[in-house]
Order: structure tokens, then C-alpha cells, then sequence
């Protein structure tokens, strides 16, 4: 039995709830269960089957938001091979998810908030200082740019975990996105260079713009959060100011 | 007029790192723009949330610890922005630095709310155990309606009291704190474009890129 494909467009459409009703005890686990539920409905369609195997599902889940299509995928492929008697036991469908929670979380943790978010906001930065002068069609670049990616892989994500189940481990290295995060950084690092230099072209020199830049990435890198130092350079101004007046 | 717009955009537009996403709606960069279109002042308006955006990228725009950037970007833009005459650099440096304790407070009043969720999130697993995604459905909906209502209470109480408080500052800003305020925000987009290298430099390997396996 194969799942009809308007239950998958169901599930990738309530899989952007996975964070409804986020506890701390549990984190996403009713925001899965409610994903899940048109594949429980299909297969179990008493009430007494469908609380059962949702008490086995019910328990502590959490990974990435963008990367739970996948394992909801991989899931509801193995919760339909258990209804027809040929596939794993439900405690090893749990253990799979379990052990595959944890590595699409640090994928998407690398990818998404750590690679690809910082990349569209410089790209975002240095576009509107050239070529987009509309701050409406700013905003709808970063959003849609940033969203791209996160569409393909709820969808595709969710659709490939569906047909591979837990072998989809091997398809998704395909996609090489761990060889791809350095060569983002490196473009996003040259773009916020890029930028300092124009916004330097301003009101300072393109020399004393970078120093400035360097230093606070300096600072930075010592363990400084960024609010103390924005905070620090507005007090610094001050001072600074202030001392010159005075003196 | 324009502070209800924002009040009612960020009420919405909370959702997206709560319960719905996320899409990054409320990410300043978003927040700070729609302020300055709501506004009249565009272009400010999204410089503040540039600026924000970099100082505070490594926040991930989900999960329940995060404080809420977009709201330092959506409290700035509405103190500072409005008026049709030009937008001093002092106010908007004044507006930032005055939004962040607010959205710090902001993060205490997000947490409480989350904390309070158990409650519905129980029924919902209720309902589950016995075969219901009914007290689920409605649980989720009571949710994103108390969170919206949250985020509206609490921007406007930040907007009263914290634009109260820009009101009162604002014209004794003046000779040398004007100085220092326009200096430091003359300075502040270099330290968001060092916060974005200083961000990616850690993607690269061990914050040494030269040991990268890219072999830069």
C-alpha cells in the first residue's frame, strides 16, 4: 500500500506547524503527531488503533524545522510497511527516528541558520546598495531567496524520505551541502568586505573602514556578544565626544 | 496610525517563530523594513534592521530560548521613524539602544507564555492517547491566537513606555551626546559586517580559514 499523494501534500502542509505547541519537556512532538496524523488515519481507521501507535509516537522529538519533513517521511514510509505486516517493529521505527533526529538537526543548524541565513542578508545588504534601491523588493529578495532552499527540502525532503525510508541517509549525501557551506562562508565573507568597503566610501576612507571592520570582528572573536559592543561603541562615542569638548 | 499597523503586523508576524515556519518574517531585517514602509522612511527603516540582522545572525529564528530581534528592529523603526522631515542619525541610535532592554523583557514575557502552553500542550497529548487530534487542532489554534495577543500587549506597552522615555531623551540629546551618537552610528554598520565575518570565519573550520579544506 502506498500512501495517495494528496495524504503527502497534507502532511507537507501541517509539517509547517512542527513547532506548535513546543514545550520544553517534549519540544515538537505534538507538531509531529499532528503531521503525522493523516497517515495514522489512513491506515488505522479506528479510534482504539490510532491512540495506540499516537502513545507510541508521542514522545520526546526535536530536530531542525526545515529538515522534519524528512524524518516525517521516513516515518509514515515505515508506519505504512508495519501496517502491512512487512516492515520493522514500531520500537526500531522510534530508533530510527531517534538516531536520525540528531545529525539533519546539526545539518540544518549548519546549513540553514548558520551558512545560508547570514549569506542572504549580506547578499540582501550589498544588493540594496547597488542594483535593488526598493526596500519592498528587499525584503521580498531575503524572504524569498531564504525560503527556497527550506521549500525544497520540506518538500523534497519529505518526499524522499517517503520512498527511501531510513535508506535515504546515502541519498542525501548526493547533495554534498557540507562541501558546499565553505565556499557559502567564503562568498558571504567577501560580500560583507564588499560592503564595508562601500559603506566606507561614505563618510571614512575604504582603508580606515575595513581597520574598523576588522577590529570589531576581532572583538568579536574574543567572546564579546554583539549587543555589549554596540552598547561599548555608542558609550565610547560618548566619551570620546565628550572628551573633546572638554579638552 | 502607523504604530497600530506595526503593532498589528508584529503581532502576526510573531507567529512565525512560534508556531507557523519559520519564514523569517520576524526577523529584523523584515521587522526594520516594514517599519520604515509604514513609516514614510524606507531606507531607514531598513538600515536599522540591516544593522540588526548582522549584529544578531547567530540567534536562529526558532526555538523557545531565543529573545526576539525583530522586535528591537520594529520598536526602533516606530519611535524614531515617523514624521515626514528628515530622520536624524541621533534619534535612530537613541531608538536602538533603547529597544534592546525592551526586547531583552520582551524574551521573559515569551518564555512565561511558552511555560503556560503546557497546559494546552497536555490536553493536546490527552486527546492523542485517546485517539483525538481534535483538543491538538483547537490547542494549536488557542495558541497562535494568545501568542498574537501577547505580542500585541507587549509592543504596546514598549511603545508606551519606551517611546515615553525617546520622547523625553530626545531633545536633550544634544552637543556631545549628539556627537558620540551620530559617531557610533556612523560606526555600527562596520560592526555588523565584522559580526557577519566573524560568523561565517567559524563555518570555515575551526576559525582558521586557512586550514579550510577548500584550501584557500
Amino acid at each position: 500500500m502506498t500512501l495517495p499523494r494528496r495524504d503527502l501534500v497534507r502532511i507537507f502542509f501541517r509539517s509547517f506547524l512542527i513547532q506548535g505547541l513546543w514545550t520544553v519537556q517534549r519540544v515538537q512532538n505534538l507538531g509531529y503527531l499532528y503531521s503525522l496524523w493523516p497517515v495514522f488515519r489512513r491506515l488505522y481507521p479506528k479510534r482504539e488503533d490510532r491512540a495506540y501507535v499516537g502513545r507510541f509516537h508521542a514522545g520526546y522529538f526535536s530536530t531542525h524545522p526545515y529538515a522534519s519533513g524528512i524524518l516525517i517521511g521516513v516515518v509514515a514510509g515505515l508506519e505504512t510497511d508495519l501496517a502491512e505486516g512487512r516492515g520493522p517493529k514500531r520500537d526500531a521505527i522510534l530508533t530510527a527516528r531517534s538516531a536520525m533526529s540528531g545529525p539533519l538537526s546539526a545539518l540544518g543548524e549548519s546549513f540553514f541558520w548558520g551558512t545560508w541565513l547570514p549569506f542572504c542578508a549580506v547578499f540582501c545588504w550589498v544588493l540594496n546598495g547597488s542594483a535593488i534601491r526598493s526596500t519592498g523588493w528587499t525584503i521580498v529578495l531575503f524572504v524569498g531567496l531564504f525560503n527556497l532552499p527550506h521549500l525544497w527540502v520540506r518538500s523534497v525532503g519529505l518526499w524522499l524520505g517517503y520512498r527511501w525510508k531510513t535508506e535515504v541517509v546515502p541519498h542525501l549525501v548526493l547533495f554534498r551541502v557540507q562541501k558546499m557551506l565553505p565556499y557559502l562562508a567564503v562568498g558571504g565573507m567577501a560580500l560583507a568586505v564588499w560592503q564595508a568597503a562601500s559603506i566606507a566610501s561614505g563618510e571614512m576612507t575604504v582603508v580606515q573602514g575595513l581597520l574598523w571592520t576588522v577590529f570589531f570582528w576581532g572583538t568579536l572573536r574574543l567572546g564579546v556578544r554583539p549587543s555589549f559592543v554596540a552598547l561599548a561603541v555608542a558609550g565610547l562615542s560618548m566619551a570620546f565626544a565628550w572628551g573633546k569638548t572638554l579638552l | 496610525m502607523s504604530t497600530a499597523l506595526m503593532a498589528l503586523v508584529y503581532g502576526l508576524f510573531s507567529l512565525d517563530h512560534f508556531a507557523v515556519g519559520p519564514f523569517l518574517l520576524s526577523r529584523p531585517l523584515v521587522m526594520g523594513g516594514v517599519a520604515g514602509l509604514l513609516c514614510g522612511h524606507p531606507a531607514e527603516g531598513l538600515a536599522l534592521g540591516f544593522f540588526a540582522e548582522c549584529l544578531w545572525i547567530m540567534i536562529p529564528p526558532a526555538g523557545g530560548g531565543h529573545w526576539d530581534v525583530g522586535f528591537v528592529a520594529a520598536l526602533a523603526g516606530v519611535w524614531s521613524l515617523p514624521g515626514s522631515g528628515p530622520v536624524e542619525k541621533k534619534a535612530l541610535a537613541l531608538a536602538f539602544l533603547l529597544a534592546i532592554p525592551f526586547a531583552v523583557l520582551g524574551r521573559q514575557a515569551d518564555q512565561w507564555v511558552r511555560r503556560n502552553m503546557r497546559v494546552l500542550s497536555l490536553r493536546a497529548l490527552a486527546g492523542i492517547e485517546h485517539g483525538l487530534v481534535g483538543p491538538l487542532r483547537y490547542g494549536m489554534g488557542f495558541a497562535a491566537v494568545v501568542w498574537v495577543l501577547k505580542s500585541l500587549v507587549l509592543f504596546f506597552l514598549a511603545d508606551s513606555l519606551g517611546g515615553a522615555l525617546f520622547e523625553e531623551l530626545l531633545p536633550r540629546v544634544t552637543g556631545p551626546w549628539q556627537e558620540g551618537l551620530e559617531q557610533a552610528w556612523a560606526l555600527w554598520p562596520f560592526l555588523g559586517a565584522g559580526a557577519l565575518l566573524h560568523h561565517f570565519s567559524k563555518r570555515i573550520g575551526n576559525g582558521a580559514w586557512w586550514r579550510s579544506e577548500i584550501g584557500l
